[in-house]
């Protein structure tokens, strides 16, 4: 019994009192200081840039296109697995749509046609992954390369520039001074929350990324879970490419879109989400997201060049790693 | 087994390899027929030329997978180490080579302890903190080089010749690649290190209560694969006499690819020296033969990609019928 209790508390707790004191120290509200903190720097540097209208819109709206992969990536990491193919069924699901407005289809059949591609991606990745029991990493790692390849037999050295023209407006204009893309990401994010923290599909994914073989013993599918998560995430991918698309002025060609699986899952691990499985929660990713946007943003207003600007990516991926990590280590060694 | 002497035959049908083998074949066997071209000594021996990197690569990584972990950043290290190399030479030409050899081993076996310290001592999983390494590195080679690339003529003879020279029939690149096969086979099969990377890829928890250092035996097996991928990256501008912060970028899908075929197993504590050098020897057919065959060099990825999976379902299956064939045998199934 002794040791039962030095296993790392996780988020099951079924409710807390309300204390301000340690709401004020939640790694969400932390994210939301380093939101706010880069935003003075911004406003500090370059003031009268910052004040004129449309340049906190349009920061926010450069962020937007990978925001639907990061909401399904959080899924995928609360199992415990990881999806390093989705950028690759980002550009498939787009490649799909494209084709299909080139041979005549009616739009909205079109767009349905991106997703559902997005969809089979993820359904192929999912069966791998929970039927056959293969490994996460190498399954998304070779379909990333054979989806992408895929792409690349089609298209060649070709570009797509038939696209819908609501794909555009979607990323490009605001709504009484708030940008559409955001008002999109927040609503499906509403969903996410909902499904996550109040539903028993969201709880069973809490299970199974803390222990899979104890949740398969209490009764829950872990196979027919984890195929859901995927076919999940290969729909975000296929929401994914509608942002994408747009924010890309309608154009899309075979090498497109590299490294947005790997900004996401950053994006992801800042929020808090465990790469273990099993911890965090959809509101750190949301914030992050903001976090990258304003990050990439300001640097580049700095004048530092993309490959730089990598570095520091990969050392807030580490460090955002590592904190929760050593902090709980220091927890059990105390206990 | 119990004391029976099997013959050769019955080993050989009941090696692992077996089915790697009959595909080596018969992969052979239809080159033959579409490219007969494929069979001269000199083009054999420019495509074990043009594919040396990936073997180099793949005995790091096979280190590293079979510790139960993964590394990500070899590629990210390989160019690195030629960036800097590359910048340094070219600007101090009277250096003899063997410092920049020496020079790419350190900056190797540098990006691989940080993996290691990483990995090993703070616990964090090999994929996140290689994929945040796989940034940093490829950032510092962007840095090192200033965005330049390097061209044929920046380049000394002497480095030039120490991949691309031919010393007794064979490039010097091969020769260094047999040697690090040999040492790296001599190292997991004979030494106490190399038998204890085994044992954590197997099982940490009994690994650890056997006396093992579980910590240190994991940054060792990452360090390696860093110096080797160090290696590599100088091999690589002196193979092909270019360098650029960009190359070599997707190599660490085609060496874990090149461990998978082999049958490293992916989860760790299994995998032989002599399966990666035969997945080595049909990679590098497979993507000569894609590359002979005109208007194929577009499916080269997809092929790849394809080759992964079904090369993973068959290791996952041998294993599935090696433990069912254990359980028989034991009596425990019918």
């Amino acid at each position: 019994m002794e040791k039962d209790t030095k296993v790392p508390v996780r988020d099951l707790r079924v409710k807390e009192k309300f204390q301000l004191s340690r709401f004020l120290v939640r790694w969400e509200m932390i994210l939301v200081y380093i939101l706010l903190a880069l935003n003075l720097v911004l406003l500090i540097t370059k003031t009268d840039l910052y004040l004129t209208f449309g340049t906190v819109q349009s920061i926010i709206q450069s962020g937007m296109d990978l925001s639907p992969l990061v909401l399904g990536m959080i899924f995928v990491l609360m199992l415990g697995d990881i999806d390093v193919s989705v950028a690759s069924i980002m550009i498939f699901a787009s490649m799909v749509t494209g084709l299909a407005m080139d041979a005549g289809i009616p739009m909205i059949l079109c767009v349905l046609l991106g997703i559902l591609a997005g969809v089979a991606c993820g359904a192929f990745n999912g069966a791998l992954i929970a039927y056959a029991k293969m490994p996460a990493v190498i399954v998304t790692i070779s379909t990333s390369m054979l989806f992408r390849g895929i792409v690349k037999i089609i298209l060649d050295v070709n570009v797509l520039k038939n696209f819908p023209g609501f794909y555009r407006a979607l990323a490009w204009t605001n709504l009484f001074g708030i940008p559409i893309s955001l008002i999109c990401f927040l609503l499906i994010a509403v969903i996410f929350i909902i499904v996550l923290h109040k539903s028993t599909f969201g709880r069973k994914l809490y299970m199974i990324g803390n222990n899979s073989t104890c949740s398969s013993y209490s009764g829950v599918s872990v196979e027919k879970t984890k195929m859901l998560v995927f076919i999940l995430m290969g729909f975000m991918c296929g929401v994914a490419s509608v942002f994408f698309v747009g924010r890309m002025g309608g154009g899309v060609s075979s090498t497109m879109g590299t490294g947005y699986e790997l900004d996401a899952i950053a994006i992801c691990v800042l929020g808090g989400i465990s790469t273990n499985g099993g911890k965090g929660r959809v509101y750190g990713p949301i914030i992050a997201t903001l976090i990258m946007a304003f990050l990439t943003y300001t640097l580049g207003l700095m004048g530092v060049d993309a490959n730089s600007r990598k570095i520091l990516i990969g050392i807030i991926l580490i460090v955002a790693v590592l904190i929760p990590n050593i902090k709980m280590r220091r927890k059990n060694k105390s206990a | 087994m119990n004391g029976q002497k099997k013959s050769f035959l019955k080993k050989l049908i009941s090696s692992r390899n077996i089915g790697l083998l009959i595909g080596f074949f018969i992969l052979l066997v239809v080159a033959a027929i579409v490219t007969p071209s494929m069979f001269s000594v000199n083009s054999i021996l420019s495509m074990l030329q043009n594919n040396a990197v990936y073997a180099l690569l793949a005995v790091g990584m096979m280190m590293v997978v079979i510790t139960g972990g993964i590394d990500l950043s070899i590629a990210s290290t390989l160019s690195l180490s030629g960036v800097v190399c590359f910048t340094l030479m070219s600007k101090n030409m009277e250096i003899p080579t063997i410092v920049w050899v020496l020079l790419s081993l350190l900056i190797g076996a540098a990006c691989g302890a940080l993996n290691g310290l990483i990995v090993g001592y703070f616990k964090m999983v090999p994929m996140i903190a290689t994929l945040g390494t796989m940034y940093i590195y490829r950032g510092l080679a962007f840095l090192a080089s200033g965005g330049n690339w390097g061209f044929p003529h920046q380049f000394t003879d002497s480095y030039l010749a120490f991949a691309a020279g031919k010393t007794l029939g064979l490039y010097n690149i091969l020769w260094i690649v047999i040697l690090v096969f040999i040492l790296a086979g001599l190292f997991l099969g004979y030494t106490s290190p190399g038998r204890r990377i085994y044992a954590i890829g197997t099982n940490k928890e009994s690994a650890k209560v056997a006396g093992i250092k579980e910590e240190r035996i994991t940054f060792m097996a990452f360090t390696i694969c860093g110096m080797l991928a160090g290696l590599a990256g100088m091999l690589y501008t002196a193979n092909y006499a270019i360098c650029y912060y960009g190359m070599a970028e997707g190599y660490e899908m085609i060496a874990i690819a090149i461990c998978i075929l082999g049958g490293v197993s992916i989860t760790g504590g299994q995998g032989r020296i002599d399966g990666v050098i035969i997945g080595f020897l049909l990679m590098s057919v497979i993507t000569y033969f894609i590359s002979l065959l005109p208007g194929l060099s577009v499916w080269q990825d997809a092929i790849q990609g394809g080759i992964i999976i079904v090369a993973v379902a068959i290791n996952l299956f041998t294993n599935y019928s090696a433990r069912k064939r254990v359980l028989k045998e034991r009596g425990a199934l019918l």
